[in-house]
């Protein structure tokens, strides 16, 4: 995989996205309550449920741009092994980690900035009464489907490491 | 065709199904006698009157009676909508395009941006959507509906069966100007719009 990603720059416009993300949910909220809170008898459970879940998919998320995992640090140690050390085996395995993260911060970063521009939308849509009932499920399942993406991106990455990590002992390196 | 809608760059016509979604949600104006009911997709309207309501609301009122009707009834369409089980996560449908990760990842944001600037800049028009023979008049701004203007010498001689059926009209027209503003603003994004959107 080429044209590498710039880590410091994906994790930044990552945390962009996701505060972004977060400030029109709260606008959603406010305006989904606001028009129930006129309703005698209703509780904005539909709202607490939207934080809720929002809060559960993008927190581990948010705090994995905390640490990165830099792909481009990968693919030189790799070459370091295959020109200097002359272990081609290592090298690739350190190549196919590095591709697997790279995918991971694509496909979350993709997800994220999907999910910011279905929040943005329900954000302006949840100004009115009209539109706050459509604002209140699109932002549901632009959650949702964010949940699903990154969850599936966070799975994949996984199984790539366990590979890696079961590559690197057969050849007799400590796990990474 | 129901309707005719000018934001001052296109005409858009509007077609509609023949029937509505199969929930109903309803409201009425503060004296009770001039009804709304929209449908679950919010694209269709249905306008009734009680007796009395030419002494009470009379035509002059009619306009502001249908605004707070249509108000109380999409209140009530947003009731129901979050007691209703929300729906279970999709699939995850991963995009795995041919370019590069960055021009992928730098292409993402450069949508949202721009989808952004054209959703800030459609819902910031006030549009005006006219019914049949431009009878009815409803403007929208920022997704509502602020105004419903209907011809108040029409009005005056019309029946309530004429002034239904030209307040549904424009309504329906309304409604969907509404709703078609954020896939309008996703002209110019086409990553974005197949992501929220599917498939063309």
């Amino acid at each position: 995989m080429s044209d590498d990603l710039h880590l410091p720059t994906v994790l930044g416009d990552l945390r962009g996205g996701i505060d972004q993300a977060a400030a029109c949910l709260d606008t959603v909220a406010s305006g989904v309550d606001a028009v129930l809170a006129g309703l005698p008898g209703t509780a904005p459970a539909a709202t607490r449920v939207l934080r809720r879940r929002f809060d559960a998919g993008v927190g581990w998320v948010q705090r994995a741009t905390a640490t990165g995992g830099d792909p481009g640090v990968l693919r030189a140690a790799g070459s370091v092994w295959a020109v200097d050390i002359g272990n081609r085996e290592v090298a690739d395995v350190l190549t196919a980690l590095a591709d697997a993260i790279t995918t991971f911060w694509v496909d979350v970063s993709v997800a994220c900035a999907t999910l910011a521009a279905a929040l943005f939308a329900a954000a302006v849509a949840a100004a009115g009464p009209l539109g706050a009932a459509d604002a209140l499920g699109s932002a549901l399942a632009a959650v949702a489907t964010f949940g699903a993406v990154a969850g599936s991106a966070r799975v994949a990455l996984g199984a790539a490491a366990r590979e890696a990590a079961a590559r690197l002992g057969a050849v007799g390196l400590p796990r990474v | 065709v129901d309707g005719t809608a000018d934001d001052g760059t296109d005409n858009v016509r509007y077609l509609y199904g023949p029937e509505p979604s199969t929930g109903r949600h309803q409201g009425s104006d503060p004296s009770g006698t001039v009804r709304v009911e929209i449908d679950d997709d919010a694209r269709h309207a249905r306008v009734s009157f009680a007796a009395g309501w030419r002494d009470g609301v009379g035509v002059p009122g009619l306009g502001p009676a249908v605004e707070q009707a249509v108000g109380a009834a999409a209140a009530a369409r947003l009731r129901a909508r979050a007691a209703a089980p929300s729906a279970s996560p999709p699939d995850p449908q991963l995009d795995r395009p041919s370019r590069s990760p960055a021009e992928v990842v730098d292409d993402a944001w450069r949508d949202l941006r721009e989808f952004q600037v054209r959703l800030a800049q459609l819902n910031d028009l006030v549009i005006t959507v006219s019914g049949p023979d431009d009878r009815v008049r409803v403007t929208i701004r920022g997704g509502r509906l602020v105004a419903v203007d209907p011809d108040l010498r029409w009005a005056s001689t019309a029946s309530d069966a004429e002034l239904t059926d030209h307040l549904q009209k424009a309504l329906r027209a309304a409604l969907a100007t509404v709703a078609a503003l954020p896939e309008r603003a996703l002209d110019g994004c086409p990553g974005l719009r197949a992501r929220l959107v599917g498939p063309p």
